[in-house]
């Protein structure tokens, strides 16, 4: 359902990402693993178009999409939560799960968030909380809680396991798994944390430096271990 | 003395709620489109004359002032939908040495084409019938209009700040100010988003010629008094903030008036020693941020 083939991100002059192809299909979800600084973020940001420059073709469930700007991307289903989560201070939890929601009323929106919200243990009575008022991770969570209201059909989710205890990261993959099998939301995740990405994903990409080094399954990444060795180990 | 001071305070209320007037839609598109717009005060002027086009020089009825105060408005805030997309829109991600330059250039050519349309005399515009009162209340005179222009500044105030705080639209609009990146992620168009907030910010500037055109002399320098004040105000009251310039406009008003019982030889100074002192003590302004 999205397709990149050959593309070439810049921000102004300095040229990020070389020649990067990759695909996710439907209902699939798909890692992408890689170093700090190895272009992440940037293969997302150019996913969304927001904040790059992008050479060669985007195809979203099959149109070249290169034309759309973020909103009218995130408006045909692609949702993103950015690394740094973005939390706005001035509304509440709820209203920030809320405004991800576009095509709605306001009181639909924010049933809906409501209801999301509720699912999740660790914001469930925090709804009327201020967004600025939140842990770390708790934004964290709420960010992930804002790509779902959207009700994407691919959610790009950005090292979403960052400043996560061990035990909350766990439940995480569950609920991540869970939650797109039911809604049927194909998965594109840039992580770092091998163990994590494995246990969500069936497809992995490693990138670096702007390049994509390894495309294939978890069982060929496992079966090169210099891959990890070269590109992934600190 | 008492009578002086009580006399300073009303006309500094006065003066502070006429120069809201003026600052409420300039704060509104900086703290939006972070575009400090130096031509704000020629549309607030542009808006007087629009006023004075409809109304004439002698007293209107109240409810004619008011529909052409509107109109002034709507006339302002469609040159502010031009000014959008002719120049706004092409400076959104530039320098601010650009904007400057940009709503400077603005500034000379509405000054310019108001020259040619409406000349250079002075018109006295006399307020609407209803306001042409004074009070003898407590011993100081009032003057019916200068309550009118208060109210007008308060009424403006609370519709924008209840507007921008408790709306969602307004919600939606200062996340467009506060992280225009995340908006459009999540599907917002902040391009309509901030060509709204040019209309609207115009809008006001129109709307606050029309109030306060009766008893200036209307020229093409109406306006310089309040600007001054103006941008002060929304400097001292946080760039962007509507509530800062809001409670910065009285205290300016305030001050500005109390000076000259103070300080009579000295007319004027006490708004640039408040200005200096505010940017010495508290740089970021009374709130910082968009509001
Ligand atoms: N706004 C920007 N302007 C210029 N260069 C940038 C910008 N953002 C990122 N870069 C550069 O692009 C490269 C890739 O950055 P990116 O943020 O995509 O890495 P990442 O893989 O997400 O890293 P991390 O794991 O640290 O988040 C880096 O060299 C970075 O310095
Ligand atoms: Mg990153």
């Amino acid at each position: 359902m999205l397709e990149l083939s050959n593309i070439d991100t810049f921000y102004g002059e300095s040229h990020i990402l070389h020649q990067v192809s990759l695909a996710v299909h439907d209902k699939q979800r798909v890692a992408v693993l890689g170093r700090n600084g190895a272009g992440k973020s940037t293969l997302l940001k150019s996913i969304m178009n927001a904040g790059t420059t992008v050479k060669g073709s985007v195809k979203w469930r099959g149109r070249d999409v290169s034309k759309l700007k973020a909103y009218q991307r995130a408006r045909d289903g692609i949702a993103l939560v950015p690394e740094d989560r973005r939390i706005y201070n001035h509304m509440t939890v709820q209203e920030n799960v809320a405004i991800a929601r576009q095509g709605v009323s306001r009181s639909v929106a924010m049933t809906e968030a409501r209801a999301i919200l509720g699912s999740i243990e660790m914001l469930s009575t925090l709804g009327e909380r201020m967004g600025g008022a939140l842990s770390g991770g708790q934004q964290q969570m709420l960010a992930v809680a804002r790509g779902l209201a959207a009700k994407p059909e691919l959610i790009l989710l950005d090292e979403p396991t960052e400043g996560l205890a061990p035990v909350i990261v766990e439940n995480m993959a569950a609920d991540i798994i869970s939650r797109c099998d039911a809604n049927q939301i194909a998965l594109l995740l840039c992580e770092q944390n091998i163990w994590f990405a494995r246990k969500c994903t069936s497809h992995v990409y490693v990138i670096d430096s702007g390049r994509i080094v390894f495309d294939g399954s978890w069982e060929q990444f496992a079966e090169k271990p210099e891959i990890a060795e070269r590109y992934l180990a600190v | 003395m008492l009578l002086e001071w009580s006399f300073a305070i009303f006309s500094g209320l006065t003066l502070g709620m006429a120069a809201f007037l003026v600052a409420a839609g300039l704060t509104l598109v900086f703290g939006i489109l972070k575009i400090l717009n130096f031509a704000h005060g020629t549309f607030f002027m542009l808006g007087a004359y629009v006023t004075y086009s409809i109304l004439g020089t002698e007293s209107a009825s109240m409810a004619a002032f008011l529909l052409a105060t509107l109109a002034a408005g709507v006339v302002v805030g469609g040159a502010g939908w031009a000014t959008d997309l002719v120049i706004f829109r092409r400076l959104r991600d530039s320098d601010y040495h650009y904007t400057l330059i940009a709503t400077f250039a603005l500034l000379l050519l509405i000054t310019g084409l108001v020259k040619i349309i409406w000349g250079l005399d002075f018109r006295l515009v006399r307020p609407p019938e209803v306001l042409e009162t004074t009070w003898f209340i407590g011993g100081i005179f009032i003057p019916a209009y200068s309550v009118f222009v208060i109210a007008a500044g308060i009424v403006v105030f609370l519709i924008l700040d209840f507007g921008l705080q408790r709306s969602w639209i307004g919600k939606t609009v200062q996340s467009v100010a506060r992280d225009p990146w995340m908006a459009e992620v999540l599907g917002i168009n902040n391009r309509v988003v901030m060509t709204a907030a040019v209309v609207v910010s115009f809008m006001l500037a129109g709307i606050a010629g029309g109030l306060l055109l009766p008893n200036q002399s209307l020229s093409p320098a109406l306006g310089d008094v309040f600007l001054l004040l103006a941008f002060t105000a929304v400097i001292i009251g946080g760039l962007g903030n509507v509530r800062g310039a809001f409670i910065a406009s009285i205290l300016l008003g305030l001050i500005e008036s109390v000076s000259t019982v103070l300080l009579p030889d000295l007319p004027g100074i006490s708004i640039f020693v408040a200005l200096i002192v505010f940017i010495l003590v508290r740089p970021q302004g009374i709130f910082s941020g968009a509001q």
